[in-house]
């Protein structure tokens, strides 16, 4: 019995220890977005017209970020998946094209901290994009595909305003393509004679800033609340690109409100996230 | 280092300028014109195989415009007629008022077909099969079967033809009957050619503008006829084209030509061997046009028509004793084999 109780003390002994050195040893959260909006959309595609589309839609965003290195938080990923249905029309009001997006995008982000109340982000993505269109008074050709991969460089900054209550956040965030691929048709290029001849290789381009020129600027605030932060923003998307000479344009502007939390369960509703979780909002 | 640094920067201010903006034309008459012109000059794909002169045009209806355009109407009156020098039943302006279109394709031509006489008791009669704008029958006291497919809109299966051909397993041979069938879908034209042919055959070339030049086009590329691997018509066929049957009828035709045991009877098709697309005037105007030219296996151009292998007139005598000429001749011909 004695022996027993030995051992038993030994082994709360060594789990107590353990369990101090664990409290020093950081763990990565995982923080993560939903924004839901309104956006307006103004597109030229020449496939399906020479005209300007204008229109509005509703956008959503999920983004998620979370350090390499809890220990060392400089070193972030970050993740995007985005969805957009539309409707626009052409400036006589003569014909409609609905619009329905999609973008995935997966980068890392490198987080400088020199100044007070400042943090400014920089880094890369890379980024699928799929655009559907359909013109549905086009008799031939009603649908317009736009795929398109790019490695994006990014930029961004945050500004802490602390306040008695709370500590309010303001980000900004740029992106733009440097180099990538993209499928574009030419115009006259059915998708009846891709289907026919399967030579789908020859609407695919290389794509630079020689042909390529887009940036997305996001501008928001976020307000935490005890559990989650409630955030509003503007997004604008502006993108230009050429190809076989045929010059397409597109042009976005969202309001966006959303949620941030981080993923992580305690127990209890109002237990606070304890201190060793590093979370890459902050 | 600073050197690479200073022609990083200016690579990054010069690429930028490398695509030019994109200008929205005006809603004005000029530019609805220049802009329709331009639109025809740059993707149409025949001006060079038919020999149109399009910078003659620009120049005769442009020192027309003062007096084209004292309305709307009146302009899309000049716009259509400029558009008929194309000679296109593939071409459309479409108002919110009228939709232009191009007849003299099959209008100066015999018709070569009578739908009252295919719907009398000689051929079709009152009780005829009609399955998705098949309409069928036994005719000739039972030895060939008739097909009457008036449009390539009509969609039909493979179920639908596995019918049909079990219905007709007793005939000698099989009539399909396409005159005045204005096209429709280029795949179902594919797909009803697949059931006559027993391996894939390329009977179409197809190309299509690869720069705003007359004659900047992509290789030709070949598109296959795939042979239907479950169902196959395996007896004589012949198929009945007249001037009216157009676009994706002509495909079908074109690619019945090269089909065994398929003989074309009646008249050339009209053609529209062109590949359609639309686009945009700045008055909200749509126009379409022939975009992708077609070829046939001997890669000539089929905007012109397909030939017959027999040419056959509908004879006035024979409508007035209610008798189809080409399907008399047809059925003779699959009474003969």
């Amino acid at each position: 019995m004695r022996k027993i109780s030995i051992i038993l003390m030994m082994a709360f002994h060594l789990m107590f220890v353990n369990a101090q050195e664990r409290q020093e040893m950081k763990l990565p959260l995982t923080n993560v977005y939903h924004h839901v909006g309104l956006t307006a959309v103004d597109f030229v595609d020449p496939y399906l017209s020479v005209l300007e589309y204008s229109g509005i839609g509703l956008r959503y965003e999920f983004t998620s970020g979370r350090f390499f290195n809890p220990e060392n938080p400089v070193l972030s990923s970050k993740g995007r998946i985005t969805g957009l249905a539309a409707r626009t029309i052409n400036p006589r009001s003569t014909a409609s094209v609905t619009l329905m997006g999609a973008n995935a995008s997966w980068g890392v982000q490198y987080y400088y901290r020199k100044f007070e109340n400042i943090l400014l982000l920089g880094g890369a993505n890379l980024e699928a994009d799929f655009t559907y269109k359909m013109n549905s008074r086009n008799i031939n050709n009603p649908i317009n595909i736009d795929l398109a991969t790019n490695l994006n460089l990014t930029l961004g900054g945050r500004y802490y305003i602390h306040t008695k209550r709370r500590t309010i956040q303001l980000n900004a965030g740029f992106e733009f393509p440097v180099i990538g691929c993209m499928f574009v048709p030419y115009p006259g290029f059915s998708y009846y004679e891709m289907y026919s001849t399967k030579a789908y290789m020859e609407a695919v381009h290389f794509s630079s800033l020689h042909n390529k020129q887009g940036l997305k600027q996001f501008f928001s605030f976020d307000i935490p609340f005890k559990h989650s932060t409630w955030s509003f923003g503007v997004r604008k998307h502006d993108l230009t690109y050429k190809a076989d000479g045929q010059v397409y344009s597109y042009s976005e502007y969202a309001y966006l409100i959303g949620i941030s939390y981080d993923l992580i369960r305690f127990s209890g509703r109002k237990v606070s996230v304890p201190e060793i979780f590093i979370s890459p909002k902050n | 280092m600073k050197k690479y640094y200073l022609q990083i920067l200016l690579l990054v201010i010069v690429l930028p300028s490398c695509i030019e903006e994109v200008n929205q034309p005006a809603n004005t008459y000029r530019e609805n014109f220049e802009t329709l012109w331009e639109i025809v000059d740059t993707r149409y794909c025949y001006l060079d195989a038919k020999q149109i002169d399009w910078d003659s045009v620009y120049t005769v209806y442009s020192s027309r415009l003062a007096t084209d355009t004292v309305n709307e109407i009146v302009f899309f009156n000049a716009m259509d007629t400029m558009l008929c020098e194309l000679k296109d039943g593939h071409v459309n302006l479409y108002s919110g008022f009228h939709r232009s279109s191009y007849a003299k394709w099959f209008s100066e031509f015999p018709a070569n077909f009578d739908a009252g006489l295919i719907f009398n008791e000689n051929y079709l009669g009152d009780n005829y099969r009609s399955v998705n704008g098949l309409r069928y029958a036994k005719i000739a006291d039972g030895n060939v079967g008739y097909i009457y497919y008036s449009s390539f809109s009509n969609s039909f299966s493979d179920q639908n033809f596995r019918y049909i051909f079990q219905y007709f397993m007793d005939c000698k041979g099989l009539i399909i009957d396409v005159r005045n069938n204005g096209g429709g879908s280029a795949e179902l034209s594919n797909r009803l050619a697949s059931y006559f042919f027993q391996r894939d055959t390329v009977s179409i070339y197809m190309q299509h503008k690869t720069g705003p030049g007359h004659s900047d086009f992509s290789a030709p590329q070949p598109m296959k006829t795939v042979a239907n691997k479950d169902i196959q018509w395996q007896l004589p066929v012949i198929v009945l084209a007249n001037r009216s049957s157009y676009s994706a009828t002509n495909m079908f035709v074109c690619r019945m030509k090269d089909a065994p045991n398929a003989l074309v009877v009646g008249d050339v098709t009209g053609g529209g061997g062109g590949m359609p697309l639309s686009n945009e005037l700045p008055n909200g105007w749509m126009v379409r046009f022939s975009a992708s030219p077609m070829f046939d296996a001997n890669m000539q151009h089929i905007e012109f028509g397909i030939e017959p292998d027999m040419s056959v007139e509908l004879d006035s005598a024979d409508v007035v004793k209610g008798r189809d000429t080409l399907i008399d001749y047809a059925v003779s011909v699959l009474s003969n084999d």
